[in-house]
């Protein structure tokens, strides 16, 4: 072997001089016919610098993988990332939301992908990327430039009167992009002259650009549920004494404080598909009042007296398809949890809750939209009092209209309205047809008006079981609602004719 | 044919909700070259300096340009054309590189300021439409030119379209309901998406070779 490459060398050597000779006597003949005179030396000069430095370049386009193939889809390669117009938003942030990284190919559809993402952050009115020379032919430095806006987004507006709270209003406010850093503050309160609640919450969409998200909030509220003496059932048969007798002579109150925090921790399985654990304690102190264990106690079974810890566990699923959030005409949206409250969690309360949403939208005459949704749940309880009356389902989260305020949506969990009612097994089916009025506004920038029936039903399993009658069950379990949805920088708003209906009669 | 296709198919796809969208009026020759019509109209109003810059961004652009020639009457289209502008900004050279796209060919050139491009690409001068039907003669004529500039591809629609969905997995079963609330906030709307801009040029009624 080592002879034959002993020979090999030379002869490989001789061949490339026999070769490049050849090249040169038959690619520059004038060159060298011509070499006579210093003009023409100085032009082989220049073209000998031109050829090395053609080489050199080609050499630096090969080491920077540059193709050349297609000058309209150029591949250079990413040196640097710049970020200009950022006054709040750290430039870390920014650049952690973009799809691709210095030393990386330049791929456009990366870029406006990137944009785009950025776009959704919410942080940004504008957002346009250019490119600017690198050090050297083919490097690139990546120039972001941001207009930034207003982060502020009103999450939650809250107001009404009943018979039982003359006036409540509320706010709830949220920025969405806290210290620069991509981070979600919100705090919400709401109050009525008996009943306040407090909502304070930091969340991060994405824990260190992850896929995992995180947050925590903490709920304060101070509340006083009131059965109206006239809507108060009398007892009857032999147990029919004082203090059960008394019942219906007065109102009666529930007052209770609630003190406790939300830790979530989520995943984003795909671009659909999330999955998050909800770790929940609060600690509770209620005062029912005399006569609580009376069969016609209106709070009968609704909570424990006295102080009592609630703390649970809840896993959900989501899948949501939709092709718009705002007002989809094609898609589906698919939510499942499971809570679970158990000694197991240092909870008195012990009972599992099951809840399932599913509303799919399809394309109808022109630009509309129908959509059609299903919401269930059922909540097993463990023993009389194994879930907190606040925990349960109230019909008024999910009927549209209903005379006589039966309908009035909790606010941060709190009832304004003058049913005190709660079930464990829950319906509700909704038909939604919009039509869209706007797409281009300035500040308004959509709207729609929409025309919805409901049908829901709350009720308790036992009732199902017993046939009993249940002062609770829905009486007109079919609502409506017309309404105005509008989409706005500062969030997104609902004018719903059903609330004010429900306020009004 | 297949290019000639692909140019359809982004015409299609330009046909929603963009950034920008406006419409003008405008004058415009109408003639007869080599028995086929030919229109001859100026645009520069899409040189927006948002154009401007995205031009010179160094990265692609393209300009989509779809015409409809119609009978003013009935507004019946008699023929059509679409010309494709692919621009790249070397950042280096500093000089543009247009690819011109036609159903009847393809050529490139190179372009040294922004000037001369405003020149090239703002205007159509006896383009060529393909007929669809025999050009009735004594008939006034409509004509539409709508202008698409990067028409976002089908698979990118498709991307954003998932942002557009639910950009923070926000949302919870049964939201409650309130009398003037907001229930929840998006940022990004298809018209973001679509297409950087659409403007449509229309003209008053002309004849073949005159107004």
């Amino acid at each position: 072997m080592n002879r034959v490459r002993s020979w090999t060398i030379p002869v490989g050597v001789l061949i490339v001089m026999l070769v490049v000779g050849t090249v040169c006597m038959a690619g520059q003949p004038k060159a060298i016919d011509a070499a006579a005179t210093v003009d023409e030396q100085e032009k082989a000069a220049q073209a000998e610098k031109a050829a090395d430095e053609a080489e050199e370049a080609a050499e630096r386009a090969r080491l920077n993988r540059v193709e050349i193939e297609d000058p309209f889809t150029p591949r250079y390669i990413v040196e640097s990332i710049e970020v200009r117009g950022n006054t709040k938003s750290r430039g870390d942030m920014i650049i952690s939301q973009l799809l691709l990284k210095p030393g990386e190919t330049l791929d456009q559809e990366k870029v406006q992908e990137s944009r785009i993402r950025l776009l959704s952050t919410g942080y940004f009115k504008d957002v346009r990327m250019s490119l600017e020379k690198g050090t050297e032919r083919g490097r690139v430095k990546l120039v972001i430039e941001v207009d930034e806006r207003n982060t502020i987004i009103i999450d939650d507006l809250f107001f009404g009167w009943s018979q039982t709270n003359p006036f409540w209003g509320g706010l709830g406010i949220s920025d969405i992009n806290f210290l620069g850093r991509g981070l979600v503050l919100s705090g919400a309160a709401v109050a009525s002259k008996y009943q306040q609640a407090y909502r304070l919450g930091i969340f991060w969409p994405s824990v260190f650009n992850s896929r995992f998200q995180a947050g925590v909030t903490a709920l304060v509220s101070l509340g006083e549920e009131r059965a109206l003496k006239d809507k108060i059932a009398s007892c009857s048969g032999p147990t029919c004494i004082p203090p059960c007798a008394n019942l219906g002579q007065k109102d009666i109150d529930l007052s209770y404080l609630r003190a406790g925090a939300d830790i979530d921790l989520g995943i984003r399985l795909d671009r659909i598909h999330r999955l998050s654990l909800n770790v929940h304690a609060e600690h509770i102190d209620a005062e029912v009042g005399e006569g609580e264990w009376c069969a016609n106690h209106p709070f009968n079974g609704y909570i424990r007296p006295g102080q009592s810890t609630y703390s649970s566990l809840t896993l959900r699923f989501e899948r949501d398809t939709r092709d718009d959030f705002f007002l989809p005409t094609h898609g589906m949206h698919l939510v499942v949890s499971i809570e679970l409250a158990s000694k197991i969690f240092g909870s008195d309360y012990e009972f599992s809750k099951y809840l399932i949403k599913y509303e799919h939208s399809f394309p109808a005459f022109l630009d509309h939209a129908v959509r059609l949704s299903v919401v269930g749940g059922l909540i097993q309880d463990v023993g009389e009092k194994g879930s907190p009356f606040f925990s349960r389902f109230f019909v008024g989260d999910y009927a549209f209209f209903l005379i006589n305020k039966d309908s009035l949506p909790r606010n941060l969990e709190l009832n304004f309205s003058e049913v005190v009612d709660y079930g464990d097994l829950m319906a509700s089916l909704t038909a939604e047809y919009d039509v869209p009025l706007w797409s281009r506004g300035k500040f308004f920038y959509r709207g729609y008006v929409y025309g919805a029936v409901n049908f829901s039903v709350v009720t308790k399993a036992a009732f199902l079981a017993s046939e009993d009658e249940w002062s609770g069950r829905t009486k007109r379990p079919v609502s409506f609602d017309l309404g105005f949805k509008v989409d706005t920088p500062v969030g997104l708003f609902t004018l719903s004719l059903g609330y004010i209906m429900d306020m009004v009669f | 044919m297949v290019a000639c296709l692909a140019v359809v198919g982004l015409a299609e796809a330009a046909r929603g909700q963009v950034r920008e969208v406006k419409s003008f009026s405008r004058d415009m020759q109408l003639m007869v070259k080599d028995g086929k019509p030919g229109l001859s109209v100026a645009f520069d109003e899409i040189f927006t300096p948002r154009l401007r810059h995205r031009l010179s961004s160094g990265f692609t652009s393209r300009i989509l340009i779809d015409i409809i020639l119609s009978m003013s009457k009935r507004r019946t289209p008699v023929a059509h054309g679409l010309v494709q502008y692919t621009i790249i900004y070397d950042i280096w050279e500093e000089t543009f590189s247009v690819r011109e796209e036609t159903p009847g060919g393809n050529r490139s050139f190179g372009i040294g300021s922004m000037k001369d491009l405003i020149r090239t690409c703002g205007s159509l001068h006896e383009l060529a439409l393909r007929p669809l039907l025999e050009l009735p003669k004594d008939e006034r004529f409509l004509v539409e030119v709508r202008i698409t500039v990067n028409p976002a591809s089908r698979e990118m629609r498709r991307k954003v379209r998932e942002y557009l969905a639910n950009p923070d997995g926000s949302g919870h079963i049964g939201s409650p309901r309130s009398f003037f609330g907001s229930f929840s906030r998006i940022f990004v709307s298809e018209k973001d998406i679509q297409a950087d801009m659409v403007y449509t040029y229309r003209s008053p009624g002309i004849r073949l070779g005159g107004n």
